[in-house]
């Protein structure tokens, strides 16, 4: 098992690691412009949302308020937080939160109904036994687009627990012609301890990046519990923006959530992101939303291939440079 | 000590959603951590956070929670007294529960608890102090911030 020690607090720790899914350089294909980065777009329908093809990935994040037993019995609520995971090739989760560990495999069903093939992968049980209950993270996936799976994932380890849920690290990459490869970090802040979470947030990105190497497509995603501008030492980390900055709780009233990216590693971001409204993509009232989450799926547009950020002009040199 | 009521799971629902009323509801909140249900413990922590704060005369009974055997009771007693009103009684009641003989979690609890008051006083900077030179190492951690922080 490989560990490395990259902070006095916290050692990572690979559960099952498998190969590091590489990437195969083919002919030369210019990149996406990418626009300047609003992180604005809110989108009502389903119709909307960028479409999911061989040019295009989905990535997404989405709180579900307290996914357990009585969520589950509910078929309309699951119908609905079925439709929103089947827009995203990878959509985060966060606050899965039963014992029962057929949750996953129960919306999975709901999600593969009408004949789609997504997959998960699932953290442990984290958290403290001193706040009385645990959350699990999960990516879900869509396996006719994305490999991924459990052994490509694992827990940030934090000896000296300065984090409430440690985040779940998973590796993924596309089946494009050009495969694009990148590593997501899922997090849920414990809102009362974001003052010291955040600068630790910081930490564990630098180094999940810099253990990733030469994978530098890191993106980290999910309920921050603090907007742009209040993210602290993360927004300090050169490059490194949160793509969204729209509301994203049902009420519309904070930005909670969030996916942010190095913006001169992961060119593959065309510049299109935002957030999903429930009320407007399910005809709902806000109580209506709110039986579904109290926060709103977020979601960013990459390039469904590995973008190169450099070509050789000499002859007989390999066709694509990869940073 | 008041009595007490543990709550539904749609009563923990609904005070995740209004941090007044779930403030007016604390104690019975922190009833509800005994549940055996996870989920209803998990709502009944989400309506703990809402609270912006606890008015004073709710503050002796969250302080009798504190001498509860139940650890997340005493943990989230800890957690809500750092929203009391009554700053100083609450701070003695969570220096008192770092001082103790219970879990280091619990202690750990506390420690953080401590880091949400604006003014530490010279007990609790005593209390913390001593757990900052323990063994427990994340006690000491969480405790060493705190007197950082102060």
């Amino acid at each position: 098992m490989r560990s490395i020690p990259f902070y006095p607090m916290m050692v990572l720790l690979l559960i099952g690691l498998g190969g590091y899914l590489g990437c195969d350089p083919g002919s030369l294909k210019l990149p996406f412009d990418t626009s300047a980065l609003t992180g604005g777009d809110t989108i009502t329908s389903v119709s909307s949302l960028p479409a999911r093809d061989g040019e295009r990935l989905l990535l997404g994040s989405f709180n579900l308020e307290r996914l357990g037993p009585s969520k589950l019995s509910e078929p309309t609520t699951m119908e609905r937080i079925a439709k929103v995971i089947q827009q995203f090739d990878v959509i985060a989760l966060q606050e899965i939160t039963s014992k029962d560990q057929t949750t996953l495999p129960q919306l999975l069903k709901w999600v593969n109904r009408s004949g789609r093939k997504y997959d998960y992968v699932i953290s442990e049980r984290i958290g403290r036994a001193a706040s009385g209950y645990y959350e699990q993270y999960a990516f879900v996936f869509d396996t006719e687009r994305v490999n991924g799976g459990k052994e490509y994932c694992y827990v940030v380890q934090d000896d000296l627990d300065v984090l409430h849920r440690e985040p779940f690290v998973g590796r993924f990459q596309t089946k494009g012609r050009y495969p694009f490869g990148f590593t997501l970090i899922n997090i849920h802040t414990d809102p009362d301890e974001i003052k010291y979470e955040l600068d630790v947030l910081a930490d564990v990105f630098i180094n999940v990046r810099s253990f990733e190497h030469p994978e530098d497509d890191v993106i980290l995603l999910g309920d921050l519990n603090a907007g742009p501008g209040k993210l602290q030492r993360l927004e300090q980390i050169r490059n490194f923006v949160p793509l969204i900055h729209a509301p994203t709780n049902t009420r519309g009233t904070k930005t909670l959530d969030n996916i942010m990216i190095d913006t001169q590693s992961t060119v593959e971001f065309t510049g299109r992101s935002g957030t999903i409204n429930l009320e407007e993509m399910f005809r709902v009232d806000l109580a209506g939303a709110e039986d579904i989450s109290d926060h709103l799926p977020v979601w960013a547009e990459f390039s469904f291939n590995e973008t190169p950020t450099s070509v050789s002009a000499m002859a007989g040199a390999a066709g694509r440079t990869r940073r | 000590m008041t009595a007490t009521t543990q709550l539904t799971l749609e009563q923990v629902q609904e005070l995740a959603r209004s941090p007044k009323r779930a403030a007016e509801q604390a104690v019975n909140l922190l009833a509800t951590f005994q549940s055996t249900d996870e989920e209803v413990r998990a709502w009944a922590s989400d309506a703990l956070v809402a609270i912006e704060s606890i008015p004073a005369h709710l503050v002796p009974d969250v302080v009798d929670a504190t001498g509860a055997p139940d650890d997340v009771v005493v943990c989230s007693a800890c957690k809500l007294l750092a929203k009391a009103e009554d700053a100083a009684t609450a701070q003695q009641a969570v220096c008192d529960v770092l001082a103790s003989e219970r879990s280091g979690a619990v202690r750990t609890e506390a420690a953080r608890a401590l880091d949400k008051f604006s003014e530490l006083t010279d007990e609790s900077i005593t209390a913390l102090q001593d757990a900052a030179q323990g063994s427990d190492a994340r006690l000491a951690h969480i405790a060493q911030r705190t007197l950082d922080n102060s």
